[in-house]
């Protein structure tokens, strides 16, 4: 790609002179003949890689346009080398305390100009490679750590609860993303499960799943029963949704193994899927809506029973509507089917049979959304 | 894929959006709403009759408008919900949270525009 200079001078044919060779020596020219053009231009072009300036120009001198230019975020690292008729110490200074980054003085000879210009653009290509290779590092090295932060944060311990078989595995799509599971006995001895997933992916949405986890563990901790502690979870993360305008879904139940009965609340999480021993898999509704809509929302709570091998299978919609190269998706009834065909099996073996099937289905396509899944079986 | 928008009242602006409607359209989504309830817009409609297919952050920048309409005394209406991104919204219980319409012609009679 050409790498662009502006030009920036009211003498036509000095102008046209410095376009001409820059241009034969492969650079991509742009003309100005005053600041207004050269403001203009600076707005229209997508990058820059330097600007001539020439100090002398009618309303307003180079140097303001040259404070003006390189207030601007994506100007700021522009380099400007400021062309004058001057040779004065005092213009020099101020040319540099304007900004500029070179000086010369008429007459100069193209040569000169050329040789400026080719230093310039060599040390801020060696610039950018090492600045991209270094922000690199450091954000792998980074996200690294923060994914192993993360996936050290979801917890599935079941204590000494018993009749129940939990699997629960998390695979962002890039190294840290927005969903989140979170099971764990509960101090009345029933066990509380948690899946949630925060719109969007990446480092973003990470941010605010750790705030969700920690609200969660408070309210279901605290609240006896799941739809209240939905609507607790919702007032206290309005606010901070809002801020940055991202929408959580949540999946919390209660799991009783004296009755062997699950109480649940699903805000707004399309896919809770419950299968009974012998009877087809079925998709469980939403019983409210997703948090950070409304700062006071209700949520209804319904029951479902986990006798022994009957299946609770909650996943993120990461999985149903992951999609191959072909941009067909998973889909729910391959998914429901898929959960009929395996159902006899352990809990881990279900859900990683399920985890394979959407990743042999994708074959390889770039993983669009953070797939999470818990699966819960009965037993003796 | 395509976003395009249009006024129907000073006050009352369109944004129809084709294709899917994913991560990948909402920043200029956002762009143009922020745009339009600048210039005095208060009531936004989304017509999504050429939707096939909407995720979270959609969803997640459908209720951003929202908010922001409801601040400024408007509201956000869809109209045109296709059957897929109807369940969506159904299986979500988002379709509580908006005023939804079968299609543009009756969002324009509800709002008398």
């Amino acid at each position: 790609m050409k790498e662009r200079i502006l030009v920036v001078e009211d003498d036509t044919s000095l102008r046209q002179w410095i376009d001409f060779e820059l241009s034969f020596d492969g650079y991509e020219v742009i003309q100005a003949a005053d600041g207004a053009q050269a403001l203009a231009e600076v707005d229209r072009q997508e990058s820059l890689d330097l600007i001539l300036l020439d100090v002398q120009l009618p309303g307003m001198d180079g140097f303001e346009i040259c404070s003006r230019i390189q207030q601007l975020p994506a100007m700021s690292a522009v380099p400007v080398i400021f062309l004058t008729a001057r040779a004065s110490l005092d213009d020099k200074l101020n040319g540099f305390s304007a900004g500029a980054v070179d000086y010369l003085t008429k007459p100069f000879k193209m040569a000169e100009l050329k040789a400026r210009v080719l230093a310039l653009m060599r040390s801020k290509a060696v610039q950018r490679s090492v600045g991209r290779q270094e922000e690199h590092a450091r954000s792998h090295g980074e996200l690294d750590e923060a994914a192993m932060i993360q996936r050290a944060l979801m917890t599935c311990k079941l204590g000494t609860i018993c009749c129940v078989d939990v699997y629960a595995e998390c695979s962002p799509a890039r190294s840290v993303g927005g969903d989140l599971y979170d099971v764990q006995p509960r101090a009345d001895g029933r066990l509380s499960i948690v899946e949630a997933d925060v719109s969007g992916k990446g480092l973003a949405a990470a941010m605010v799943t750790a705030e969700v986890r920690t609200v969660m563990r408070e309210a279901t901790s605290m609240l006896a029963s799941p739809g209240a502690a939905m609507a607790l979870a919702n007032r206290r993360l309005y606010d901070d949704l809002t801020g940055v305008d991202k929408l959580v879904t949540i999946f919390a139940a209660y799991y009783t193994p004296e009755t062997r009965s699950v109480i649940y609340a699903n805000a707004g999480h399309s896919v809770a899927i419950h299968k009974a021993a012998g009877e087809p898999a079925r998709i469980l509704e939403a019983t409210g809506m997703p948090l950070g809509i409304f700062d006071d929302a209700d949520y209804e709570e319904h029951v479902v029973r986990l006798d022994i091998d009957d299946l609770l299978v909650i996943c993120s919609d990461g999985f149903p509507e992951a999609s191959n190269v072909a941009e067909e998706m998973f889909g729910y009834d391959r998914l429901l089917h898929a959960i009929d065909a395996i159902a006899d099996r352990s809990a881990a073996e279900i859900g990683k049979y399920l985890s394979e099937a959407v990743a042999e289905f994708v074959m390889g396509h770039e993983q669009s959304d953070d797939q999470t899944i818990i699966v819960a079986k009965g037993k003796e | 894929m395509s976003i395009t928008s249009s006024s129907l009242t000073p006050s009352t602006a369109v944004i129809t959006v084709s294709g899917r409607f994913d991560a990948h359209q909402v920043p200029k989504i956002q762009k143009d709403v922020d745009g339009m309830l600048a210039n005095g817009t208060t009531v936004v409609v989304f017509d999504l009759s050429d939707v096939n297919f909407v995720d979270s952050s959609a969803l997640a920048v459908m209720v951003r408008t929202m908010k922001h309409c409801r601040e400024r005394g408007g509201e956000l209406i869809l109209c045109g919900l296709r059957q897929p991104v109807r369940i969506i919204f159904e299986l979500t219980r988002m379709d509580k949270a908006f005023r939804i319409f079968d299609d543009m012609q009756q969002a324009r009679n509800a709002l008398g525009a």
